[in-house]
């Protein structure tokens, strides 16, 4: 019977997350049908689903399997120049082409992965520094190291005009499908194993656990939709270059927002999304000031790693039971 | 259970470390539904044997082979797809995990190919064979000695293993514990899993098992019934010297 009131209490919390995920998506999405001229709204709901996604990624192999990658930019960046190349080049329609480019961001992972991905502690994120950096200089120097005028290097390639209420649509989508792929992950097979791998990996190669499979798998899957929020960028801002694509600060602030929201977590990224999106946004509107931001997220960072490891997840998830189960599960739950 | 084909087989298996030679031509034969027991005084070479037929290590010469297929130089995960299954002598659960999920893990990734509610319910018959049914939602970390050597006697069978390594896993508990893990290990070689322990309790494994096999300097000095090795000159000298021996 407790059995039976488990599984349905396991099924519930999955549909109350599918039925969260889609309020907010049909309520982002029709922000355009409701004002057309609510561009400023469209813009920061924009970049709020962007850097959700964003987190989400990078949660799957930073959160649950627990390497800590500070290069995550350079699929972001990937994404998006192979978005752009096609576009400005070959004139494909940029959102048709962002499947392409997840799926080369995601082969890329499967080459980085595999030979960083067998470092042990601090070495995996030490080398990801390695790859994020390379892969900047490496668009940087596009252009010269194959004699052609794609990238245009740092002073940045500029793209064709697209309608940004059609982007403002994809990004729902893409949102949507990066929650149900994060949710789908955490609740079965394949994240019970990256949980395991994360607590002690030899254990779980001697419980039958392909760890390294799992791990590149996971990457894979994360550079999938990081590349995928690139594409879209690249369709919505319409000019890309080296620094603000694949730049340090990038990759930092991929790391940050999933561990302030809370890292492992299904709504933690999302969260954090939110956090750093308002205070990039207002705060620098209001003081104009461009440290301050970084200021702060810096010091609630501090708080965060010495109060409150499961950040705003958890900060939210202690507050009633329910809450609890929704925000904060215990790893291999849904 | 009377032992059957042999299944888990060491021919003149050789590991050296550098200068060192820790097992040295040890041939070795586990058949199934066999309880095999391997002692002998420390740096005798047990651990490095068990570290061989578990996988993690490749032995310098020599085969081991589980049913004629070498086991040598495959990952931990491989070796335990071929259907070995190993216990850590530090015991290991996943901290931050249930019980059942520890258990979940062996039934997902190990041979049974179950999924969904077979899997759950196959965590279940695993937690009642080990007795863990009332700690299913206690963290790993939470557990006591005794319960955590008996989640990882239950995560290694989870994999379905055709023979089971079970490294000193009744190291350290106490005298009602100990026998409590020495009845696991009946059941579950009942259930048709061929055992290989290290123990330094020798009450456990002379109690325990079909055959033992003596180790002393990285070979093996004598194999046989519990109460022949018992009775072995080399096994009394290799543990109290010749003068016990002669004696």
């Amino acid at each position: 019977m407790t059995a039976f009131l488990a599984r349905y209490s396991k099924r519930a919390l999955v549909i109350a997350q599918i039925v969260a995920v889609f309020v907010i998506a049909i309520a982002i999405a029709l922000i355009p049908v409701v004002d057309e001229r609510s561009f400023n709204l469209q813009r920061i709901t924009f970049f709020l689903l962007w850097y959700a996604i964003l987190a989400s990624s990078w949660n799957m192999i930073g959160g649950y399997a627990g390497q800590t990658s500070f290069g995550h930019a350079a699929f972001l960046g990937l994404g998006a120049y192979v978005t752009g190349i096609l576009w400005s080049q070959l004139k494909w329609n940029p959102l048709m082409t962002l499947p392409l480019a997840g799926l080369v961001a995601a082969a890329y992972g499967v080459i980085v992965g595999i030979p960083t991905l067998r470092l042990r502690g601090p070495y995996f994120a030490i080398a990801t520094i390695g790859v994020g950096e390379a892969t900047r200089l490496f668009f940087v120097n596009f252009d010269d190291i194959f004699g052609v005028t794609l990238t245009k290097g740092v002073t940045g390639l500029s793209l064709p005009s697209f309608d940004p209420v059609t982007v403002h649509y994809a990004t729902v989508v893409v949102f949507v499908a990066v929650m149900l792929t994060t949710m789908w992950v955490r609740a079965g097979r394949f994240g019970l194993g990256l949980f395991a791998i994360n607590m002690d990996r030899d254990a779980a190669e001697t419980a039958g656990v392909p760890t390294a499979r799992l791990q590149v798998a996971a990457l894979a899957l994360s550079a999938f939709f990081a590349a995928s929020a690139g594409s879209l960028y690249a369709a919505r801002q319409q000019f890309l270059d080296p620094a603000s694509m694949f730049g340090f600060d990038k990759s930092i602030a991929l790391v940050l927002m999933p561990v302030v929201g809370g890292i492992g977590t299904v709504w933690g990224p999302v969260f954090g999304a939110v956090l750093y999106s308002a205070v990039q946004d207002q705060i620098t509107s209001i003081v104009r000031n461009p440290y301050l931001p970084a200021l702060i997220y810096g010091v609630l960072l501090i708080l965060i790693v010495m109060f409150e490891p499961l950040g705003i997840a958890g900060l939210l998830g202690r507050s009633t039971k329910y809450a609890r189960a929704l925000l904060m599960p215990r790893d291999g739950e849904p | 259970m009377t032992t059957g084909a042999p299944l888990l087989v060491g021919q003149a298996v050789t590991r050296r470390f550098g200068g060192l030679i820790a097992v040295n031509a040890v041939d070795i034969e586990v058949r199934e539904g066999e309880i095999f027991g391997l002692i002998g005084p420390n740096g005798a070479g047990k651990t490095t044997l068990f570290r061989l037929l578990s996988g993690i290590y490749r032995p310098t010469s020599g085969s081991i082979t589980l049913r004629g297929t070498e086991i040598g130089g495959r990952s931990a995960h491989a070796v335990n797809a071929l259907g070995i299954a190993t216990t850590h002598q530090i015991v290991r659960p996943f901290p931050e995990m249930p019980v059942e999920k520890n258990v979940l893990v062996g039934v997902l990734y190990g041979r049974s190919r179950l999924r969904g509610r077979a899997a759950d319910q196959e965590v279940g018959r695993i937690l009642e064979l080990t007795e863990l049914v009332p700690h299913r939602d206690t963290l790993g970390k939470s557990l006591t000695l005794a319960r955590r050597k008996r989640l990882e006697v239950a995560r290694a069978l989870a994999t379905r293993p055709d023979v089971l390594l079970l490294d000193e896993v009744a190291a350290g508990l106490n005298p009602t514990e100990s026998a409590r893990m020495v009845d696991l290990i009946r059941r579950v070689r009942d259930s048709g899993v061929a055992i290989v322990m290290v123990e330094h309790v020798m009450k456990a494994i002379m109690s325990l098992s079909d055959r033992i096999m003596v180790m002393d300097l990285g070979r093996r000095i004598a194999l046989g019934t519990p109460a022949e090795i018992a009775k072995d000159p080399a096994v009394i000298t290799a543990y109290l010297g010749d003068r016990a021996a002669a004696s």
